[in-house]
């Protein structure tokens, strides 16, 4: 056979053979095979001695050129079995790199969401201070030294005359008619005290979010209706309302707000049985507390309410137990 | 408030129902029931026994060996060591399977060798009394029948209901009032029942006399004279009653007054008439330091404010409160004077908080008691105590009362204010159902108005139209009440800096891995003091729940270290927390405060190292919190407060004023919250930082053209702070220098002791071209040589 032709079958066979070349193990066969020592091309290589002077110049540069174009091809595939070799399939089961954040707290989390859904009904957000005067805290929400319910506030009282921890965040309520001309809206977000025993559902430090509406038309069926608006947005459509007759200084008529329990009525532990969970007070505002701010009962109207922070968090959440709020123990803080 | 079915049905007929058909109307009228309890599902196999004989125990003094006669039961064997047991009485027996008050189980058994087939009970054991000396004997019922259940005996089979009554609610203090809603909800009606004594022929003025001198204080003073009373306790079924609704049995008089008091709400008092001297009740004031001995042997000083009820000598009671020692109802008693009165709700009140002497009397009394219910009280205490203790009661009472008070009181109702405070209109005729439902009585004063007198048990609730509306609602419905949306005008929308900054720095907290928590802000006196305070500048609790919660923080930062102690303690190891809390320095001071800290060990990854919590995760946050704030005069201090370790605490102030404080947290402090880890933090004070923080930043135009990267490591000195290096370098980088990053910090053998590497990457641009090389190498140039004269910094 000739020698071009030769040369021209190794070319052919080396093309397919390279381009069949998918792994690193491979091209190194192919690379022994074609330019090895036992190649056909060092086999071609030991013919040339034999050769003619002019046969030989010939066919040297065809050897070389040969040589060199597979060394090229070589070198290509290279490259390219190294680039797919780079691109090796990431490990699904590993975390995402970057710090893992942080987490606001639930009651946070609960208070920010019915912040929200009173800023966008119009309601402004309002703040006192906590050592509060008693006058702020009780004379002017027509809770006097005088009547039994003063008693019934579980005040903590302070070494300063006439302040203490206030037991509610009525007070801010005060501070802002006292402020600001009605028509006033406003949700008063705060910590509050209780001298009230430490178990499962009572902590001496909780939070309450008051809702104060003061305007000329407010009525007991706004109430109703500014309630369940807020509570079927909190926990969803199915949500219904009931409301019973109760007793609030500050309020008059007053109410207790229960709202349906997530068992649907049948009755569960979270509501022992009755269907209902108790969330809050509201009522309309007493004619007394107007007088103690100087907004005239007989032109303006108002409704207030206040739920219990914990308590939302702990029926949003299933949370069994006020305290863990304050343990913050990062197992739950990371949880919800 | 408890009161029973039974009880109830004596004052309203309700035949067909039970009391879980009514609670959810009783709720809405505003009387919730905190529990329902049927003590006849608790206890269960107690019978009626007849001892028929006693032997002694063989082997023990102090037991003894009964023969019980159960009836059809047979005759059980029970061995007791009750030392009031006698034979021939009938007892309450628990048999083998028995269960009693609180859980406790009966069984068979052996004692000192003896076989006890039973046990018999106490009162206490069967739920009725909290103490009981000795078994209940029944010799005072009038045939038992051996082998029957207990329960009826001892109205085990009544079913207990216990109410909450808001305080404006005096009228629900009592069997009666709470009858006269449950009559309202059940639609039925409610029972006068019919009140029968037998006077005698002696009349009461001859027995005592009244002399009111504080017609203010008190509104009416009536007493009645039962005379030849023998004193003993009550009879067995009225005990349990007053057991079931957690009274105590004294005697047949004193149970009687309570008793009445229980069934009308107002308190009574019975005074031995022979301890009072001249035979004359005064209701006077009392005198400065005029001393008063309870009846539970307690002295006061009493002062004018106080009302007593005297005799002409002395005290004999802290008018509606508690009686006196000296005219106490006795065994020796044979003469009983029965006050039933109406005192001033505020004279009580003050007078009892003012001696803390907070009594079932002074309880309803500063609720405000019912003017009527003094006769018909006066009337039925009277019956009973005549009925048990088989005493004569003289004729008529003796009565003294303040005749400008008018107990029925007449409010006026504008028909519109019922709408505009309901939302809802109720025409004229279904307003005077509502009231003429709840006895009132009604009249129209003008067209739209009417008029209302309000029945005398609702005198201290209802004074104001106000609450008239809210009885017309309570009994409309207020589920019936039409829900609805406020007409609101709209008005200008505000934006509030401080919710802007805290969405800011919160940000930087949590990308940076920390936590929120909530906590207390009361802490112990020893932690006021740890943190560098004096306690008695510090706000205090003066009636604090417990000594750890006696303080308000100064140092909102310290709470943290105990949610970070709870979380070493259970195993977390990398911990890092904030809060948004305040800190209460002064009584006048009340600061909001961000704090935060870090402590424990970042564990390793696959992606990095482990390493431990501290300065660097402390200035990521603070570093990222200061960047929020407007560029200025910003300055950073040592601090010198004794809450960081020496040297490692940090100020920052603008305008003189401190806005944050970094450092390591002292040993002292770390080590009383048992945490082991250094433990970095800081805090910020959120006022004056909200009010720094900016809004938004301006735009900087950037190139369009390549960047030059180039990287420069330096030796320097260990002690020299890179930042000091980086800033040379900037600042002769000039205008073409976009970016000087430190990539690398070395020291280690390779270096000669006391030096170290450090390697910047640098980005070069321009705003205009395309950058040479010739024009960075001559930057380059300058910067090694710059390097080298400030700093002796080799190139690497």
């Amino acid at each position: 056979m000739k020698a071009k032709e030769i040369i021209k079958n190794i070319i052919d066979d080396f093309d397919r053979s390279c381009a069949a070349v998918t792994s690193s193990e491979e091209w190194n066969e192919v690379r022994v095979r074609f330019l090895g020592k036992k190649s056909a091309v060092t086999a071609l290589m030991k013919q040339l001695k034999e050769a003619s002077p002019e046969e030989k110049k010939a066919l040297g540069k065809a050897i070389n050129d040969t040589k060199a174009y597979m060394e090229r091809c070589l070198e290509e595939k290279k490259k390219e079995a190294g680039r797919d070799e780079q691109k090796k399939l990431p490990d699904w089961s590993l975390p995402g790199r970057g710090q893992i954040p942080g987490k606001v707290h639930p009651l946070t989390t609960v208070r920010c969401q019915m912040e929200d859904i009173f800023i966008r009904m119009g309601f402004d957000i309002k703040q006192g201070p906590e050592m509060e005067t008693a006058w702020h805290c009780f004379d002017a929400l027509n809770i006097p030294e005088t009547h039994p319910s003063r008693d019934e506030q579980d005040t903590f009282y302070l070494n300063k005359k006439n302040m203490v921890l206030r037991t509610h965040t009525s007070p801010v309520q005060i501070r802002t008619m006292l402020e600001q001309k009605p028509p006033i809206y406003m949700i008063a977000p705060g910590r509050v005290y209780r001298n009230d025993v430490l178990d499962a559902s009572h902590s001496p430090v909780f939070h309450q979010v008051e809702a104060l509406a003061v305007d000329e038309k407010i009525t007991f069926g706004d109430l109703k209706g500014v309630i369940y608006a807020f509570l079927t947005e909190l926990f969803g459509p199915q949500v219904k309302t009931r409301f019973d007759n109760s007793f609030f200084p500050f309020t008059e008529p007053s109410a207790e707000v229960y709202m349906s329990c997530f068992c649907g009525g049948k009755g569960c532990s979270v509501c022992k049985g009755s269907g209902w969970l108790e969330i809050g007070g509201a009522g309309m505002v007493d004619p007394e507390v107007f007088r103690a701010v100087n907004i005239d009962p007989e032109r303006w109207s108002g409704f207030a309410f206040g739920f219990g922070l914990e308590r939302m968090a702990m029926l949003m959440y299933g949370v069994p137990d006020i305290r863990y709020f304050y343990e913050n123990d990062l197992r739950m803080l990371k949880t919800i | 408030m408890k009161v029973t079915w039974k009880w109830l049905n004596e004052f309203v007929d309700l035949k067909g129902l039970d009391i879980e058909s009514l609670e959810g109307r009783l709720a809405s009228q505003g009387l919730h029931i905190e529990e329902i309890f049927r003590p006849g599902e608790e206890i269960r196999d107690v019978y009626i026994g007849y001892i028929t004989k006693i032997e002694p125990h063989p082997d023990a003094d102090r037991l003894k060996v009964c023969s019980v006669n159960m009836g059809e039961r047979g005759v059980l064997q029970i061995v007791t060591a009750a030392l009031n047991v006698q034979a021939d009485v009938y007892v309450p027996v628990a048999v083998h399977g028995a269960v009693l008050s609180g859980g406790l189980k009966i069984k068979r058994t052996k004692l000192r060798g003896v076989v006890s087939e039973g046990m018999f009970c106490s009162l206490q054991e069967l739920g009725l009394a909290e103490h009981s000396d000795g078994i209940c004997l029944m010799t005072d019922l009038p045939e038992p029948v051996a082998g029957d259940p207990a329960h009826p005996y001892f109205s085990l089979d009544d079913t207990v209901i216990d109410f909450e009554i808001t305080s404006n609610r005096a009228d629900c203090l009592s069997v009666y009032g709470i009858a006269r809603e449950v009559a309202m909800a059940a639609g039925r009606s409610l029972i006068k029942p019919l009140i029968e004594v037998r006077e005698s022929d002696i009349p009461v003025e001859r027995c005592i006399d009244v002399e009111l001198r504080e017609k203010e204080k008190c509104l009416r003073y009536t007493a009645r004279v039962i005379q030849g009373v023998t004193v003993k306790p009550s009879p067995l079924k009225i005990r349990a009653r007053l057991g079931l609704v957690g009274l105590r049995g004294i005697n047949n008089i004193v149970d009687a007054t309570n008793y009445v008091m229980w069934e009308y709400g107002l308190p009574l008092h019975g005074f031995d008439r022979n301890e009072i001297r001249g035979e004359k009740i005064i209701v006077r004031t009392a005198g400065s330091e005029e001393s008063f001995v309870t009846l539970a042997g307690q002295q006061l000083k009493l002062s004018p404010d106080d009302l007593v009820i005297a005799d002409t000598k002395q005290g004999i009671a802290l008018a509606g409160v508690i009686g006196g020692g000296n005219s106490e109802i006795s065994e020796q008693t044979k003469d009983v004077v029965l006050e039933a009165a109406l005192f001033d709700p505020v004279s009580i009140r003050m007078t009892a908080k003012k001696h803390n002497q907070k009594t079932d009397s002074s309880y309803r009394f500063e609720r405000g008691m019912d003017f009527d219910l003094a006769s018909v009280s006066s009337l039925r205490a009277a019956e009973l105590i005549a009925q048990w203790s088989g005493g004569s009661v003289c004729k008529g009472v003796a009565e003294r009362r303040n005749e400008a008070f008018q107990p029925h009181r007449i409010v006026p109702l504008r028909l519109s204010q019922v709408s505009r405070h309901l939302g809802v209109s109720l025409n004229e005729e279904e307003v005077r159902d509502i009231f003429a439902r709840l006895e009132y009585h009604v009249e129209k004063k003008t067209e739209g108005t009417l008029l209302l007198t309000v029945p005398s048990n609702r005198y201290w609730d209802i004074s104001r139209e106000i609450d008239l509306i809210e009885e017309v609602a309570r009994f409309y419905g207020y589920d019936k009440i039409p829900e609805s949306l406020p007409q609101m005008t709209m008005k200008k929308g505000r934006s509030d800096k401080k919710s802007l900054f805290k969405e800011k720095a919160e940000k930087h907290l949590l990308s940076n891995g920390f936590y929120e928590v909530y906590l207390y802000p009361l802490i112990s006196e020893e932690l006021v003091k740890k943190s560098g305070y004096e306690p008695g500048q510090v706000p205090r609790v003066t009636n604090p729940l417990n000594r750890e919660m006696e303080y308000m923080t100064p140092e909102p930062l310290l709470g943290l270290l105990k949610a970070a102690e709870l979380n070493m303690k259970r195993g977390m190891k990398e911990i890092r927390l904030y809060e948004w809390g305040k800190g209460y320095p002064s009584p006048d001071c009340e600061e909001e405060i961000l704090s935060f800290l870090c402590t424990g060990d970042a564990p390793k990854t696959v992606f990095s190292q482990g390493y431990e919590l501290g300065f660097y995760d402390t200035k990521a946050v603070f570093e990222g919190l200061l960047g929020e704030l407007l560029p200025g005069n910003i300055e950073k201090r040592a601090s010198r407060r004794s809450l960081w370790a020496p040297e490692t605490g940090f100020v920052y102030l603008i305008n003189n004023e401190k806005i944050f404080e970094t450092g390591r947290l002292r040993d002292e402090l770390t080590g009383f919250f048992d945490l082991r880890h250094d433990v970095w933090g800081g805090y910020g004070h959120v006022g004056i930082l909200a009010s720094q923080v900016r809004a938004g930043r301006s735009f900087v135009p950037f190139s369009i053209y390549p960047p030059v990267y180039y990287d420069l490591a330096f030796v320097t000195d260990s002690a020299l702070p890179a930042g000091a290096l980086a800033e040379e370098i900037i600042s002769e980088g000039g205008s073409l220098l976009e970016n000087c990053r430190l990539f690398d910090l070395y020291e280690g053998k390779t270096l000669p002791r006391g030096k170290k590497s450090l390697a910047f990457a640098l980005t070069f641009r321009s705003q205009e071209r395309t950058l040479t090389e010739k024009e960075i190498d001559a930057i380059i140039q300058r910067i090694i040589n710059r390097a080298k004269k400030k700093f002796q910094a080799e190139l690497r």
